[in-house]
């Protein structure tokens, strides 16, 4: 991936926009082109509930290019209020303090550099929620 | 079993080199040094295609076309080279190409297998090499990494069937008392359970035990028919069935996120084509990247019903001695998992076993075996069916 | 200053982030036992001024509802922008889900930078050039290690949403007033990390005096006195500047108390004293006067006359700053160190 395609993806990543099948009503994030639960490929983008919970989540070690700056981080399978199921990095948590059904909401952070002088390319993490 | 107007299509000649730290060769050389151990044992050294697996040449030592500049340095002309690319399954993707290719009739004798390079890539370059079968979008954005989606299935698996954790490690126990024995094998020692699982985590609760290493391997397999493998009086096994399929990439986005369907599809499609069922089976090698990986694997083929698959792994059914042996060289967590050329490997262990050539590994009367491979976690698996004449 | 048409503030977010220092964790690194405050806070490796900024505006935004498509200008201020070159402003607008048909743009004068920006955006909504605007004060401050500013260099800001009085505000801008001089008591060079100051000279040449000589203007000039206000807020570099100058200026401790934020989260420049006016709006009744006296060393500063409306009960940021504040947890530092880029891996 290059600075080109993350300002590509910079809506999606900045907004939660994800895409809601006109037909059946299943919403899909990131963007599909065709629903996979009734085959319809009438899509409309939409905006995804900032908050949910965490249903699973795992702690990354083994720390990948990008992301390798500092110590592990968390990556949640969450569930948005409106039932979307989506991945997301969680951050500002103890890593020993995540448990399932974590009330988490999104907020927009760094998520790599391409090098010292390259781009800060930024997008949606989850943390705790600040307050319900 | 697949048969066209030309024969029966076989493997009738394997190349491998042990599973290594290779810092003197490039990805080529490894390539060639597993091709020439080929010729060697068949005295086979022209062929009319080369298939050559491989997930990362591009991305690390930046070496494309590597089907290319292997014919070249084998000194092959007029032959069809092609790179096959499929994550971790390249390999045996690349051997289907081949069964295909010379089911077709375009090709008689064909080269097949995979190669990796591993030891090329610095570790974080490597982690996010290896995820890179993941969506990039999902891999940059949130980190996600190859084994994100195993450990995520590894806690909903335990939730949903109540297992502990330590019989699905237990697998790696088990590889690693096979690799002890192969040659070829990158572990060759035994471990203790407790070693596994109080070794230090990598994706939490998977621990470094669960997961298997990525090293340099290179191994071939020689694709014809049946009646050209007798005319050059090759030893050979039949491929009696093969099938794949591909499952939703997005972990989250499956139906059943326990199961890997795309392995539970290629095996139905395997066995109907060999027209065979799992009682028939000698053996077994599953693409046991993770512990939790080949406890589904073994589930999802339809060895063992959903959730029960890690007890029978712990009562010694799949030992070497066991009823039904599985990963008899250590599988990829003992034996090693070279990427794009880790199916490649399962295959060549599958014919060894099949030939009566697995040496202290041989699983007693082996017949009938099934091979399988897969992309990640299971974005796409293959899976094979071998037989004795 | 007093604007022809009546502006004023539609909607506020503050935000600071989740990590703070004891000012005695920085002390025994460097042998010092003396602090000029307790606590300050400081970004998370992930977080930017960007990154703050996107929070305050958001919760600014959440908390009064405000009407996304009729906001047509941010301005960010700020002395510790991501990028030399490169406009912070436009990534919040993709980013809030603003629209593209919006001025953008950075502001920088040291830590009034951020009021610097909320007069521009008065001006603009006063004139009738635009709709709404927000503006905003945001910093990751950093302090040479072991310097003075190393114990008070902080990361926070807050956001004003601002519209015309028709529009329904919960604060009325009254008047305000800008002294400027050319008083270099702190400054930064291009390319430099850390900013130098020339320590004492940085009080009663810079701070007091233009703080001094702004809010007895907008006095003079409007007619206020001190008792006509129930709170005010200064530009808060330390816990004893702001009060010190409360004082002289004539106004009580109970005055200042609710926005005083200094001694717990430090000096978050910029935001500085926009992150005290908003934990001010946050316990502030409809009819309550403020004065907000912001400070830019170079040197300037920026007082300003709120009245605040009925409309404070129903926009009032949620959480509220000082939520924010006590969700906040400790780091050593070392942790700090590391976050804030000071080493690298």
């Amino acid at each position: 991936m290059t600075e080109i395609s993350d300002w590509r993806y910079r809506i999606e990543r900045y907004r939660l926009i994800g895409v809601r099948c006109r037909r059946c009503g299943s919403v899909y994030y990131p963007k599909r082109s065709k629903c996979i639960k009734c085959g319809s490929s009438d899509l409309e983008e939409v905006e995804l509930p900032k908050r949910g919970r965490v249903v699973e989540y795992t702690i990354v070690r083994l720390l990948p290019d990008r992301y390798n700056r500092f110590h592990p981080y968390a990556v949640a399978l969450i569930e948005l209020d409106d039932g979307t199921r989506i991945y997301g990095q969680l951050t500002d948590v103890d890593l020993d303090k995540i448990h399932e059904g974590m009330e988490v909401e999104a907020t927009l952070r760094k998520l790599y550099e391409y090098g010292e002088s390259g781009q800060i390319v930024y997008g949606i993490k989850f943390r705790p929620v600040l307050s319900r | 079993m697949e048969v066209s107007l030309l024969g029966i299509p076989v493997i009738a000649g394997y190349g491998v080199i042990p599973i290594r730290e290779y810092w003197d060769k490039d990805v080529v050389s490894l390539a060639i040094n597993a091709v020439q151990n080929l010729v060697k044992s068949t005295g086979l050294k022209d062929f009319d295609a080369i298939y050559v697996g491989n997930m990362l040449s591009k991305y690390y030592e930046e070496q494309a076309s590597i089907s290319v500049h292997l014919a070249d340095e084998l000194g092959l002309e007029d032959v069809y080279a092609l790179d096959v690319e499929c994550g971790d399954a390249s390999g045996a993707y690349a051997v289907l190409e081949a069964i295909k290719d010379v089911l077709s009739g375009e090709s008689k004798i064909v080269l097949a297998g995979g190669v990796e390079k591993s030891t090329d890539e610095l570790p974080h370059r490597l982690y996010r090499g290896i995820s890179l079968s993941e969506d990039i979008f999902l891999v940059d954005y949130i980190g996600l990494t190859n084994l994100v989606n195993h450990a995520i299935a590894l806690k909903m698996y335990i939730r949903r069937y109540n297992v502990d954790k330590a019989d699905i490690t237990y697998l790696s126990v088990l590889d690693h008392e096979n690799a002890s024995k192969a040659r070829h094998a990158y572990f060759r020692f035994p471990i203790k359970l407790d070693t596994a699982l109080n070794s230090p985590p990598v994706a939490d609760p998977l621990t470094l035990f669960d997961i298997s290493p990525n090293i340099d391997g290179a191994a071939f397999l020689l694709i014809t028919t049946d009646d050209i493998a007798k005319e050059y009086n090759l030893n050979y096994v039949k491929v009696l069935g093969y099938g794949y399929s591909v499952n939703r990439t997005r972990f989250y986005e499956r139906f059943d996120p326990t199961t890997l369907t795309a392995a539970k599809r290629a095996s139905q499609q395997a066995f109907k084509r060999a027209g065979i069922n799992t009682s028939e089976l000698d053996f077994i090698e599953i693409h046991d990247s993770t512990t939790i990986a080949g406890v589904l694997a073994l589930e999802s083929i339809g060895v063992h019903g959903s959730g029960t698959a890690a007890k029978y792994i712990r009562s010694g059914v799949h030992r070497l001695d066991g009823e039904l042996p599985i990963n008899t060289f250590g599988g990829l967590k003992a034996r090693g998992n070279p990427l794009g050329a880790t199916g490649a490997y399962a295959i060549a262990e599958g014919v060894m076993q099949i030939l009566g050539e697995a040496g202290g590994n041989q699983v007693k009367d082996a017949k009938i075996g099934l091979i399988h491979s897969m992309n990640g976690f299971d974005l796409s698996s293959i899976v094979f069916i071998l037989g004795g004449d | 200053m007093k604007p022809v048409n009546g502006v004023g503030i539609y909607g506020y977010g503050a935000y600071v982030p989740r990590y703070y220092i004891e000012n005695e964790a920085i002390g025994s690194i460097w042998g010092r036992i003396t602090y000029p405050i307790k606590n300050k806070s400081f970004p998370s490796f992930d977080e930017d001024t960007i990154t703050i900024a996107y929070e305050a505006a958001r919760i600014a935004i959440e908390s009064s509802n405000a009407p996304k498509d009729r906001i047509h200008a941010v301005f960010i201020g700020t002395e510790s922008k991501p990028y030399a070159v490169k406009p912070s402003g436009t990534v919040l607008v993709d980013a809030l889900g603003l629209s593209n048909k919006i001025l953008s743009a950075d502001y920088e004068f040291a830590c009034k930078a951020g009021t610097e920006a909320m007069e521009t955006v008065f001006g603009l909504v006063a004139s009738k050039m635009i709709d709404m605007g927000i503006a905003i004060g945001a910093d990751t401050a950093q302090g040479r290690p072991g310097d003075e500013l190393e114990y008070t260099a902080a990361a926070g800001g807050a956001a004003y949403i601002i519209s015309s009085v028709e529009d329904g505000v919960l604060a009325v801008l009254e008047a305000s007033y800008s002294y400027v001089s050319d008083t270099p008591d702190f400054w930064r060079r291009s390319g430099e990390k850390y900013p130098r100051h020339l320590y004492r000279f940085t009080g009663e040449p810079a701070y007091f005096n233009h703080i001094i000589n702004s809010v007895n203007g907008l006095f003079e000039e409007y007619g206020y006195k001190p008792s006509d206000f129930k709170y005010a807020v200064f530009h808060q570099p330390n816990a004893k500047f702001p009060q010190r100058v409360a004082s002289k200026l004539g106004f009580t401790k109970d005055q200042i108390a609710p926005g005083l934020l200094s001694p717990v989260i430090g000096n978050t420049y910029s935001g500085s004293s926009l992150v005290g006016f908003a934990a001010t709006l946050d316990v502030a009744k409809p009819g309550d006067k403020i004065l907000l006296a912001s400070f830019g060393s170079g040197a300037g500063s920026d007082a300003f006359a709120f009245e605040v409306t009925e409309l404070i009960e129903e926009r009032r940021a949620k959480p509220p700053i000082r939520d924010i504040i006590s969700r906040m947890v400790p780091r050593d530092y070392a942790t700090y160190v590391v976050y804030r880029g000071k080493i690298w891996r």
